[in-house]
């Protein structure tokens, strides 16, 4: 029973995600006309949530989900004209069946939905007739009209309506390959117009094969419909603009159109799997890797002890396949892992929507690059500091109406929602058109908690780069959320644990950037080996631009930082040997590692490089997750562990530490 | 329910040496025990931090019980073992290697034959020891493993990243 109520909690929760999802497609297009798929698909996702329910007994969410899907029973077949009202009452009565689920999830009690089941009813009553009668002289002869369903019939007049064609497309298919054939019919079908409705036929239909009229509405004009349609196309109603051809009487269907019943079984062909699930295959597939390496060194043993015998070649040839299926597998798994950003995305939609309407404002969302795919790791551990982010831009960042107006903006605020992949990253940008943080404020702030000195010269960037100090809030600059008592240190915080890190870009009046930018996946990257003291550590790749030779003479000490002057630009230098109090290196020249980005890129001075290798990050146990400097410890060689450099936090520290000195 | 031992009275503890005294840790809390094998330091952590391991694909810290109870530090001979425990820390359970010696034997051991922790004569913090067991002649220190690796000790790692880590200081000193 348990175990079956999280699987149906689990659905509805997917359902119900999906829903907002399509309600916000609506929303978006109602004004220009939604695509009848949309309204159709969130009538198939409450159906489907009636059933599910039903099958569990929650009569509660069976009969909220009943009234609902009727509603949009009543929209889809125009009855009730979408607008304003109608998408605000789907979301408020989606976000009460959220509830439902929630409260479901945690006590396992069902809430009494019985109260809004009248408010569906009633409001589905005051708007019905709303939709505009549809034109009853649409010309498509009676024999077809009559096997129509409710819905096809619709879906025609209003094609009608809009001044489309109405085409009838008769096709013959042998029965064995028919169910293809259709498909791509259907789907040629799709790029002329919308398919109203297919009907299968026996008439004139040679033995063996089968038959089908497809109705469907189209603008383009019976020769363009034909050019792609190697069938018999017959034109049932003219486009605006075009003569009516007389219909001839369509062969009688076989099956009278009886009305697709959605079923219950699911179409889809997705499988739920816990995310721990996939890290065990890829922890799985780690170990693998480290016996495949295992094989090819006793391979070079042989071949040094044997000589090139073909027993050697073999061992050879089947660690090189070994390695290639492993790589293959590797790579599968890590897809598997992925999903598009769209995910949160929408999620952080319904916050803005919400949390707006709470505080008064009215934002427009814009979102981009939601395809863009991350893992699904990542994707759950971004969404909190998203969100934080997102309430701080509508809170701090979005100005109230009447100031936008004094200032000559818009009244209503953008909040843009951007992603995109760049490299072995994704950028995950949040964009608002406020007010922008007063860098002069964050100054004031830094002296007074004593984090500057007032003659301390600082970039606009370094002294942004305050608010993410623990315990820096200003409730009139940023970062603050009421009632939630986290700040920005949080954010970047978890997004150094990620492996990624925070940038701001701000400007007065005109709004503020947060750039948030993560690895792809966690899971598997390759780093370099390097030498400090006697320690070995691993630099991830993705955080590394380049390597040098530096000379310790050529290092200089400005404002106490090192310096190391590469190209003509100044680049900070740490010595990881002092950083991590290691014994000093013996010789007088040193290996730099450059890593970060931008304002934070730095020398990592290092005693020596061994290669690049692949390495499958592990955390460091509970018991030393209070260790700043690592981001894990990853498994090399003979079972040798080496610890992997968290390169945001030893750049964050070694600024603290240099401020430090600064101060004594 | 499977895996979960039955309390019963008597319980089963396995003993180990650090030195000349013998210690035990309820079976139950021992995962297993391994020999002597790479330990990779980690900087910035207390001298008793030996490090950590790899343990079919799991980093798994090492604490060296010798310097950990004030002693000098475990040097690696043919009997030097690692023994596995799975301690909960906040509600949490996570594995732990404790370096030791020697390990001993399993014993049961009947409450009636436990004492309680003596308040003095000992170098370790009472409230490190369960109680004091009795084996013909010998005693044996029965510790209360999740409070020798307990909370403050997380925080004693941390601060040992802001400090250069003095050598040899009493890890209980606080």
């Amino acid at each position: 029973m348990k175990s079956s109520k999280k699987e149906f909690i689990a659905e509805a929760e997917e359902l119900l995600e999906e829903s907002q999802r399509l309600i916000l497609e609506i929303q978006d297009s109602f004004s220009a006309g939604v695509n009848p798929d949309t309204i159709n698909a969130l009538f198939r996702a409450m159906h489907t949530l009636k059933g599910v329910s039903g099958l569990f007994g929650l009569q509660g969410i069976t009969n909220l989900s009943h009234a609902l899907e009727t509603l949009m029973d009543d929209v889809r077949l125009g009855k009730i004209e979408v607008d304003g009202r109608v998408v605000s009452f789907l979301f408020r009565n989606v976000d009460i069946l959220k509830d439902i689920v929630d409260k479901l999830s945690q006590t396992d009690e069902e809430t009494d939905s019985s109260a809004f089941i009248g408010d569906i009813e009633s409001f589905r009553e005051s708007l019905k007739g709303g939709g505009q009668p549809e034109a009853g002289g649409h010309g498509v002869d009676e024999s077809i009209m009559k096997v129509l369903s409710e819905y096809e019939e619709h879906r025609l007049k209003a094609n009608v309506k809009a001044g489309k064609g109405i085409y009838l497309a008769k096709a013959v298919f042998p029965l064995e390959t028919f169910d293809t054939s259709l498909a791509d019919l259907t789907k040629v079908i799709k790029t002329k117009g919308e398919l109203i409705s297919t009907l299968p036929t026996s008439t004139d239909v040679p033995e063996g094969s089968i038959g089908f009229n497809l109705l469907f509405g189209s603008p383009a004009s019976l020769g363009d419909v034909k050019k792609d349609l190697p069938y018999d196309v017959e034109l049932l109603v003219a486009p605006q603009s075009e003569e009516a051809h007389p219909a001839a009487p369509p062969p009688q269907p076989a099956q009278a159109g009886a009305q697709p019943e959605t079923h219950l079984k699911s179409t889809t062909t997705t499988v739920r799997v816990d995310i721990e699930k996939l890290d065990r295959i890829l922890n799985s597939i780690g170990e693998l890797s480290l016996a495949k390496e295992a094989i090819r060194r006793i391979g070079t043993e042989m071949t040094e002890t044997h000589g090139h015998t073909s027993l050697v070649y073999d061992v050879h040839k089947i660690t090189q396949t070994l390695e290639r299926r492993l790589a293959e597998l590797q790579d599968q798994v890590l897809e598997i892992r992925m999903v598009p950003i769209g995910q949160i995305f929408s999620r952080l939609a319904q916050v803005v929507r919400r949390y707006s309407r709470e505080i008064g404002k009215q934002i427009d969302l814009v979102m981009y690059g939601e395809d863009t795919e991350l893992d699904k790791y990542l994707a759950e551990e971004i969404i909190d500091p998203l969100m934080h982010l997102v309430r701080n831009s509508l809170d701090h960042g979005i100005e109230p109406p009447d100031v936008r107006r004094a200032k000559g903006k818009r009244e209503s605020g953008t909040v843009v929602l951007k992603a995109y992949q760049k490299g072995n990253h994704v950028v995950i940008e949040l964009k608002d058109d406020g007010g922008g943080i007063d860098i002069g404020k964050v100054r004031k702030k830094a002296v007074e908690k004593g984090l500057l000195r007032a003659d301390e010269e600082l970039t606009e960037a370094e002294t942004i780069d305050f608010i993410f100090t623990p315990g820096f809030s200003t409730k009139d600059v940023v970062s603050e959320v009421s009632g939630r008592g986290v700040g920005m240190d949080v954010v970047k915080e978890k997004l150094a644990m990620l492996g990624g890190f925070a940038e701001i870009e701000t400007k007065k009046d005109v709004g503020t950037t947060f750039m948030l930018t993560l690895p792809i996946t966690l899971a598997i990257i390759k780093a370099l080996v390097v030498r400090v003291g006697e320690e070995r550590f691993a630099v991830p790749l993705t955080s590394m631009s380049e390597t040098l030779i530096v000379e310790h003479s050529e290092i200089q000490t400005i404002e106490w930082k090192e310096v190391f002057y590469l190209r003509g630009e100044m680049l900070p230098m740490i010595r990881v040997n002092r950083f991590f109090a290691l014994p000093e290196g013996e010789s007088d020249r040193s290996f730099a590692v450059v890593v970060g980005f931008g304002e934070r890129k730095v020398g990592l001075l290092v005693d020596e490089l061994y290669g690049q290798q692949e390495i499958v990050i592990k955390s460091l146990s509970e018991y030393l997750k209070k260790l700043r400097g690592f981001a894990g410890a990853a498994e090399i060689g003979k079972h040798e562990v080496i610890l992997v450099l968290d390169i945001e936090s030893l750049i964050d520290e070694s600024i603290i530490k240099q401020r430090g000195a600064a101060h004594v | 329910m499977s895996g979960v031992s039955e309390i019963t009275e008597t319980t089963q503890y396995l003993t180990f040496k650090l030195g000349d005294e013998v210690f035990a840790i309820e079976i139950s809390k021992v995962r297993e025990v391994l020999d002597f094998t790479t330990i990779t330091k980690v900087p910035r952590t207390p001298d008793f931090m030996r490090g950590v391991i790899n343990l079919r694909g799991n980093v798994v810290p090492v604490v060296d019980m010798r310097l950990k109870f004030g002693m000098t530090k475990t040097e690696n001979t043919v009997n030097t073992c690692i023994i596995i425990v799975e301690i909960s820390l906040d509600g949490d359970t996570t594995v732990l290697g404790a370096l030791a010696d020697s390990v001993q034997e399993v014993i049961e051991l009947d409450p009636e034959k436990i004492e309680p922790a003596p308040r003095i004569g000992t170098r370790l913090r009472t409230e490190f020891i369960k109680g004091m067991g009795r084996r013909d002649e010998t005693f044996i220190i029965i510790l209360d493993i999740d409070k020798v690796f307990s909370v403050d000790e997380l925080s004693l790692v941390r601060d040992a990243g802001d400090l250069p880590a003095p050598g040899g200081a009493e890890p209980s000193g606080a």
